[in-house]
């Protein structure tokens, strides 16, 4: 084998060179890539808050650019605010939480997925809560710490926008009273606090760094119990476009590439969960 | 196997149309791009080749793209435990974040209990003054006050909290005319609970308290008529053979109050005494040093000792301001009463006096006869503590001091320390700039308390000293 190696190299060499079969020498190789995205044919993102990180990731990449440069293309807004925004028509995709209420006509596919998670004060005894626990405290059921183990102190709820998408996981996965939840009262630092939000932005970020994360049903999450679906929340981040969007227009372009093996790596690369198995063997679902 | 692999390798290249680069660069796209980003997230499992789609190969360029950005707050707690009530004796300038409180030493001392905390900032005969008093508001709209260092607060027992040149006039029950009087350094200066003539108020006139000025209060009584009311609750001529009951009257300003009784309007110093006997049919405040009054039908402007200085004839209404005189849409200067034309320009009045477009720039007339000269400038937009702004013939909006240098350009707006008065220019991108012309803060939004200036970044809000540092850090992340 060892012996064959050189004549493999100068038999590669001498047809890579010639003449019919190289290409020509002022062309630019193409195979590599089939697409390429400049300012102005790249879609218009609107992004979920939680999600807007990774599309400012990504646009920055398409467009060789820096985070900062990738701001004008990507919308960050509530995860609601995005698939509307797409299905307006003032964005050509929109990667966002899936809320369960995507508007109709939009062709999502999922591409990662995250964790609806709970923190505390620091000096907070609680270290985990049930999910029958979190439904008492989120619907307003439980108002003080004592009935949970905790101190002698009122619970305050840290409200998200409505529309968010950590407020409609919340809703779906563990039940809530909007109206309490949707209470926004910044910076919250007491011990009475109990916060919610998506992993990724809340640990990975450290938009929750000061508190303390709170394990669901025993489960801290972490990397590890989030990725192997341990954790019991789990959401999916979806990309999506209108199921109109012809098959070479720039947004479908970037849609089946966050989906494909490369975008799915680079996804993973910027600190995302893979959505889970059984979503994204699926190609697509587009709602009616 | 191994010797078929040469055989195969040729064949490939030679089926494929040949291109070494091409087929290293799809290799590389397709699997081991991959596998980089697989191995740098820590994930080296194979992809499922079942759960993945082939993208399309589209170009990529990954060299400007940094970390993803991770954040960190900056705070401390002053207590454990909810902090609803703001406690006294704190160091450092109080900083209202969120709801809450915190010292500049970024320290939470108040949790997130206010609708609002706002500088206290008077009028005082035509000039703001900082009080370094802030007044707060919390939930159920009841208000209290509290020095902006932390020295003294109230309780949220009052419905109302007035400005005023003593300090704040903190209104418990305006009914029953139940307020009281907090210097900034936290003294009582008056508790209209202990007035005895407390019940000779209109009800509900308590308010009027804060017209404040020689040391008396307006206040109206409860048979209609007005009068003086001192801070140690006695009313002014209330023990001598002078008036002490009015029809009509004004605050004290310039040491005199406008009175009038029977129809007739006069002028009254702080001892009570008719300076200007009561003659006229009506009369405005003095404002820099004259009034407007009404006589046989034709107004005129007096100075504080009755001269008239400039006749109107029958306007309809006039304006007395330190800067300027306006009667039926005619405007006078203040120093020698003429009509504001300067060299042929008609003046257009601000603050300090007139200001006129000339050729090559913008000209400020002021009351105290000085002027400004502000090269290349179309309009003046407006004049904040020292500060000029400026709209250049360029349509380029600047900052421009006493000497025409330019601040800061691009500016927006020009907004004052609210605890020390001081002037800042704030650009469209919230660069904030001082007096002379330092960049002070980046991303400020307009409010600056004791030289600590308010910004956002990104998710954090908070305060940067004036070296740029954040002297107290705090996250808003509640959107998603």
């Amino acid at each position: 084998m060892k012996k064959l190696l050189p004549l493999i190299m100068i038999l590669a060499l001498l047809l890579s060179a010639c003449g019919d079969f190289a290409p020509e020498a002022t062309v630019e190789p193409t195979a590599a890539s089939e697409y390429a995205f400049t300012g102005d044919n790249y879609p218009s993102v609107s992004a979920g808050a939680s999600a807007s990180e990774l599309a400012r990731a990504i646009t920055a990449i398409m467009l060789g650019r820096d985070r900062d440069g990738a701001e004008g293309y990507v919308d960050s807004c509530t995860s609601t605010a995005a698939w509307e925004a797409l299905a307006a028509g003032e964005s050509g995709l929109a990667v966002a939480a899936d809320t369960g209420t995507i508007p109709d006509g939009v062709e999502t596919a999922a591409i990662a997925s995250d964790a609806l998670v709970f923190y505390v004060s620091e000096d907070n005894p609680v270290d985990s809560l049930s999910l029958g626990e979190l439904g008492e405290i989120f619907s307003g059921e439980e108002t003080d710490w004592s009935a949970l183990g905790g101190p002698d102190t009122g619970i305050v709820v840290m409200g998200r926008e409505a529309g968010s998408g950590s407020v409609e996981a919340l809703d779906l996965l563990v039940g809530c009273d909007t109206e309490l939840v949707t209470s926004v009262n910044e910076f919250e630092t007491a011990d009475g606090v109990i916060g919610f939000g998506f992993y990724y932005p809340c640990v990975t970020q450290g938009l929750a760094s000061g508190y303390k994360l709170l394990a669901v049903d025993g489960v801290l999450p972490s990397e590890a119990t989030v990725a192997s679906g341990e954790y019991p929340l789990t959401v999916d981040y979806l990309a999506g476009i209108m199921s109109g969007a012809a098959e070479d227009s720039p947004e479908r372009m970037l849609w089946l590439w966050m989906q494909g093996a490369v975008g799915q790596a680079f996804i993973s690369s910027q600190g995302y969960f893979s959505p889970a198995a059984e979503v994204a063997a699926e190609t697509s679902e587009v709602t009616e | 196997m191994k010797k078929l692999m040469p055989i195969a390798l040729c064949l490939v290249l030679l089926l494929s149309g040949c291109g070494l680069s091409e087929q290293i660069a799809a290799v590389r796209e397709e699997y081991i791009d991959p596998a980089i980003e697989r191995a740098d997230s820590g994930n080296l499992d194979q992809p499922e080749s079942d759960s993945v789609l082939t993208g399309p190969n589209i170009s990529t360029d990954r060299s400007l793209i940094s970390d993803v950005p991770v954040y960190e707050p900056l705070y401390s707690r002053a207590q454990e435990g909810y902090m609803s009530v703001l406690e006294e004796g704190w160091s450092g300038t109080l900083l209202p974040i969120g709801s809450g409180l915190a010292t500049s030493e970024g320290e939470i001392v108040l949790d997130p209990v206010l609708a609002s905390a706002t500088p206290a900032v008077c009028t005082v005969e035509g000039e703001e003054y900082t009080l370094q008093i802030y007044i707060l508001e919390n939930s159920e709209g009841m208000f209290a006050a509290c020095s902006a260092y932390g020295d003294w607060v109230t309780d949220f027992a009052y419905t109302e909290i007035i400005p005023f040149e003593l300090g704040v006039l903190c209104i418990s029950d305006a009914e029953a005319n139940l307020a009281v009087c907090y210097s900034s350094e936290g003294e009582v200066l008056f508790d209209t609970a202990d007035f005895s003539a407390r019940g000779q108020l209109a009800p509900g006139s308590v308010a009027s308290l804060a017209q404040y000025g020689s040391g008396y209060m307006l206040c109206e009584y409860a048979n209609g008529q007005w009068g003086f009311l001192s801070t140690d609750g006695t009313f002014l001529n209330r023990d001598s053979d002078l008036p002490s009951y009015f029809d009509g009257a004004s605050p004290f300003s310039n040491g005199l109050a406008a009175v009038s009784n029977n129809g007739a309007w006069g002028y009254i110093n702080a001892e009570g005494g008719f300076v200007i006997e009561r003659q006229y049919e009506q009369a405005t405040p003095f404002a820099g040093g004259h009034a407007a009054v009404l006589s046989g039908g034709n107004w005129s402007v007096i100075n504080t000792s009755g001269t008239v200085v400039l006749e109107l004839g029958a306007v309809s209404a006039v304006t007395v301001t330190p800067g300027y005189i306006e009667a039926d849409g005619t405007y006078y200067t203040v120093n020698d009463y003429t009509e504001a034309v300067f060299f042929g320009y008609t003046g257009i009045p601000c603050d300090e006096g007139f200001w006129v477009r000339g050729t090559n720039g913008v000209r400020v007339f002021r009351s105290d006869g000085t002027q400004v000269y502000f090269s290349g400038g179309a309009a003046l937009l407006d004049n904040v503590a020292g500060l000029w702004l400026v709209e250049l013939a360029d349509g380029i909006v600047a900052a421009m001091d006493d000497y025409s240098r330019v601040v800061a350009a691009g500016v927006s707006e020009i907004v004052t320390d609210g605890l020390t008065g001081l002037p800042y220019a704030i650009t469209e991108d919230g660069s904030l700039y001082d007096s002379s012309g330092a960049l002070v803060a980046q991303g400020c939004t307009g409010l600056v308390l004791n030289t600590y200036a308010q910004c956002e970044s990104g998710p954090y809000r908070g305060y940067t000293a004036s070296s740029g540092e954040w002297v107290i850090r705090m996250i808003s992340d509640t959107l998603d």
